[in-house]
């Protein structure tokens, strides 16, 4: 037993450490289980708590690298987008060429962009990045993808004006889509996406919701394009036409894309339509 | 008055392991413990049993900071029961023996082969024990060996500071 004891006395400190060593082994092989005490669950909350705050505190010295990360991102995609939308009108240019130019009607597209506009005027205006050098003549039909814009009332070599189908003086020739009775537009200067359907005869069945197209008689626009959509008729029993009111397709306050209708066989029918006035 | 100096030494030395060394995830093998310093640091002349305790102490509060229970609470215990042994090897001179530990109390060239002696040991048990097999045995000793080096670099450098 004395022995035991001074044995113990000579090494205690290896003893110690052979404990010590056993807990910390026990903790691993504990650790390698799964079986994470509480002891560390706790330790685990003190220690993120810390991380935490000190990541907090850190992430505000990198928000200048960030900010300037994300500018320069920002103008990659700016970029990205104004090429793709570059492609986006070459590739629209070319679908409506190919769909267009089949042999039953002749018109072409002239994509253009919309650089200055008004809405609040009796005689409002568009005006168009291209003029004479790309083609465009005066008294062409203006549409975009929704529906008619208007007619192209004055060309320069790089600019064209353009009389939207909300200027007083703009009629267009167009038709009731279900039964085809011939039409046209008239502004009256109040709303920029409200017109009047004048030469509707009292005996014609329109009502709310009927869709407006172009007739194509003016050769100015292809038969068949949105107009607008009926929206209130008005039978007066003291006038020999009904008042109705239509809303345009186009939204003429975010006109951006729009093209230009070249028709080369419109020559060629005004110089028949001035025969038929001798 | 020494005996909180330490216990601040302590909480700087920890900090430091968890905010910085830690987040130092260099070509994924250099893990470099500098809380080690603590460990060579603490006074010559105190009882083995309570080395031993703050050797297993200050282990298991790195294991919390690196979430490996009881990997380096193992591996410092050993440590602590070694050194002595190793300052008896390291300092010839034993007038200089109850002084504290640092390039200026027991020389540059003695602390210098102290603080190799006692990161590489340190170093290969962590990762030893941590990887718990030799099946990725030249991982295993790139690890230890970019550790080692990077610790020891640091210890050096920290204590050619403290003496200008």
């Amino acid at each position: 037993m004395r022995n035991l004891w001074q044995f113990i006395e000579k090494h205690s400190n290896f003893l110690l450490l052979l404990i010590l060593e056993v807990v910390a082994f026990s903790l691993i092989i504990g650790s390698h289980r799964f079986q994470y005490g509480n002891f560390f669950n706790a330790s685990n909350y003190i220690v993120a708590s810390i991380n935490q705050r000190f990541s907090n505190v850190v992430s505000y010295f990198s928000l200048t690298s960030l900010n300037d990360k994300l500018h320069k991102e920002n103008a990659l995609l700016y970029e990205q987008m104004h090429s793709f939308q570059l492609q986006n009108e070459s590739l629209k240019e070319m679908v409506m060429q190919d769909s267009i130019t089949t042999p039953q009607n002749s018109f072409q597209y002239i994509p253009a962009m919309v650089v200055d506009f008004t809405t609040n005027q009796q005689h409002n205006y568009i005006i168009l990045n291209k003029g004479r050098n790309e083609n465009l003549r005066e008294g062409m039909g203006v549409v975009c993808e929704q529906g008619v814009v208007g007619t192209i009332k004055q060309v320069s070599n790089h600019y064209s004006i353009v009389m939207p189908m909300i200027n007083t003086d703009t009629h267009i020739s167009c038709r009731i889509k279900k039964n085809k009775y011939v039409c046209f537009t008239q502004w009256n200067g109040v709303h920029y996406d409200r017109l009047c359907l004048t030469d509707i005869a009292r005996h014609i069945n329109i009502t709310h919701g009927d869709t407006i197209v172009t007739s194509g008689y003016s050769q100015v626009f292809p038969e068949g394009m949105m107009v607008g959509i009926v929206e209130d008729v008005q039978d007066d029993e003291s006038e020999s036409y009904l008042d109705v009111q239509m809303r345009t397709y186009v939204d003429f306050r975010s006109l951006k894309y729009v093209y230009a209708i070249d028709n080369p066989l419109k020559e060629e029918l005004d110089s028949m339509y001035h025969n038929i006035a001798y | 008055m020494g005996f909180l100096l330490h216990i601040l030494s302590l909480v700087i030395v920890l900090l430091l392991q968890m905010l910085v060394f830690n987040n130092l995830h260099f070509l994924g093998i250099c893990h470099p413990y500098i809380y080690i310093l603590f460990l060579i640091s603490l006074p010559i002349r105190i009882p083995q049993w309570i080395e031993l305790l703050i050797g297993f102490g200050v282990g298991l509060i790195a294991d919390m900071l690196c979430g490996s229970p009881g990997v380096h609470a193992a591996a410092c215990s050993i440590l602590a029961y070694l050194r002595p042994i190793f300052i008896r090897r390291t300092i010839q001179d034993s007038e200089r023996i109850s002084m504290k530990i640092d390039g200026l109390s027991i020389g540059t060239n003695e602390y210098a082969k102290l603080v190799v002696l006692y990161t590489i040991l340190h170093h290969t048990l962590v990762f030893a024990i941590e990887a718990w097999s030799f099946s990725h045995f030249w991982l295993l000793v790139s690890k230890i060996l970019v550790s080692s080096l990077f610790t020891i670099a640091m210890l050096l450098f920290y204590d050619r500071i403290k003496q200008l």
